[in-house]
């Protein structure tokens, strides 16, 4: 399997990556806090975190991509939830599209605000990222405790740090055994397969995290203590 | 005496009806290579999810002479090492030291103490100097022996292995047998890998169907040709 880890950068040897995790996480934090704090950040302040964040990853000596194309996960997602600021913000309209009789005003502030909440979103998981790229798992659960982060919240995270490859693994079997008898065209038929494997991906995956749930209880694992 | 195992009329079916144990007694004596043959379906699998108390077997299993209770079951874990049928299912973690450290650490033991069961389990199992490679870039066979790592990491009194060799081609199989045998001590196999089985153990039983149906020193049940075709294991 060839997926790759949340932490895969996190043994490197840069600056940021000597740095001890809790300062790490408490920067992080108060960026993300900087950056979301205000409805309508001033635009300099947008450049500087867009600015410190390229700065961080080339010192650490990440590859660009992973962390830039990485945080694009979370666009589509920021596009559609935002869509209707352009509407919906009063000011000074730019544009009013009509259609079937119905029409709507686009304004300069939306306009403005929608590509903020985008720009926010986007540097906020990539600051996240370069976190995960800088410090291995373990040594960032181990800062949240010292934060007094609760041990049940704690859990949850490392139960999705483990089990997430039990899904991307078996994503990637459906996806291998899918490709090895698709011989191209007849899309209609293609997409009617689709919801049986979706469902048997779920099942799979079901009973795959179950076994290994069983492996780790046989290694003394005990689901009272975090 | 007291056995390392012992089943006395273990049945279990599954919620949706498959009545996959059907009154199972057995005993493994301690210090004995026990071969569990069965065809595909027979029940291994489902047997040995009951000597760690994966499966509630209401008092039908004892390991050393202790029925399997809630209060007991931790050390039961620690003390029998379930190595499972797939390796990726005990193998989750990034790197290779951790999936191994995994067990110590659930002991709460110290890290110094981690990371030299740690050393001990690779080199038991010829994997030494491997610590920081991810797993699942790793070959079956490597796999294999790091699951067999894992488990070993709790230096456990009894091993227990699920289809050690399903899969593996010759050389596999020939590197996991002289592990095997160089660890020794009681050692539990469920394989329908006749040439294994002979090669490693003492003992043999024969499940089918939920039941033992034969049992005794490895010798004389392997021989028994028609009994070893009656139940689909040759
Ligand atoms: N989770 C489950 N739910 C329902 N039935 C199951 C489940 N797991 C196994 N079974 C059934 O129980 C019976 C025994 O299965 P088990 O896996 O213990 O056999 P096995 O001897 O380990 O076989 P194999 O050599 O194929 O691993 C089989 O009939 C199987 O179909
Ligand atoms: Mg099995």
């Amino acid at each position: 399997m060839r997926h790759e880890f949340l932490d895969k950068h996190s043994e490197r040897a840069g600056p940021l990556h000597r740095l001890d995790a809790r300062a790490k996480t408490v920067a992080v934090a108060l960026i993300l806090l900087g950056l979301n704090v205000l409805r309508m950040p001033p635009a300099w302040l947008g450049a500087a975190a867009a600015g410190l964040l390229l700065a961080a990853v080339i010192a650490s000596r990440l590859p660009l991509g992973y962390v830039f194309r990485r945080a694009a996960v979370v666009l589509p997602f920021a596009v559609i939830i935002g869509a209707f600021l352009p509407f919906t913000t009063e000011g000074r309209a730019v544009w009013y599209p009509a259609a079937f009789g119905y029409g709507a005003l686009v304004t300069a502030e939306g306009l403005r605000l929608y590509a903020t909440v985008i720009s926010k979103a986007y540097l906020s998981l990539a600051y996240v990222i370069l976190l995960l790229a800088t410090t291995p798992f373990r040594a960032l659960l181990r800062s949240l405790a010292w934060f007094r982060v609760p041990a049940f919240f704690l859990s949850l995270l490392s139960f999705t740090y483990r089990y997430i490859f039990v899904l991307v693994d078996e994503i990637e079997r459906l996806q291998r055994a899918w490709t090895a008898r698709y011989f191209g065209r007849r899309r209609a038929a293609q997409f009617r397969a689709l919801g049986p494997a979706v469902g048997a991906l779920f099942v799979r995956s079901y009973e795959r995290a179950e076994r290994v749930w069983a492996a780790m209880l046989s290694r003394g694992y005990d689901p009272n203590a975090v | 005496m007291t056995y390392a195992v012992e089943i006395r009329d273990l049945t279990y079916t599954y919620p949706d009806g498959t009545a996959a144990l059907a009154g199972v007694d057995l005993r493994v004596g301690e210090g004995t290579t026990f071969g569990l043959l069965g065809a595909n379906g027979a029940g291994k699998s489902t047997l040995l999810l009951h000597l760690n108390g994966l499966l509630n077997a209401n008092g039908a299993v004892a390991i050393f002479g202790e029925k399997i209770t809630r209060g007991n079951v931790r050390e039961i874990r620690r003390r029998l090492g379930l190595v499972f049928q797939d390796p990726d299912d005990m193998l989750f973690m990034p790197r290779l030291e951790d999936d191994v450290a995994f067990g110590p650490r659930n002991l709460g033991l110290a890290e110094g103490e981690v990371s030299e069961r740690v050393k001990e389990a690779l080199a038991a199992v010829g994997l030494s100097g491997q610590e920081r490679r991810s797993p699942h870039h790793m070959s079956l066979g490597e796999r294999r022996r790091a699951s067999l790592a894992a488990a070993l990491a709790l230096r456990p009194d009894i091993l227990v292995l699920d289809e050690p060799t399903a899969n593996l081609d010759g050389r596999g199989r020939r590197e996991l047998a002289a592990v095997l045998a160089a660890l020794g001590g009681t050692q539990v196999i469920a394989s329908h890998d006749l040439g294994f089985v002979e090669k490693l153990c003492s003992e043999v039983a024969v499940l089918a169907a939920g039941r033992v149906v034969a049992s005794g020193p490895a010798e004389q049940i392997l021989a028994d040709e028609p009994l070893l075709r009656e139940h689909g294991l040759v």
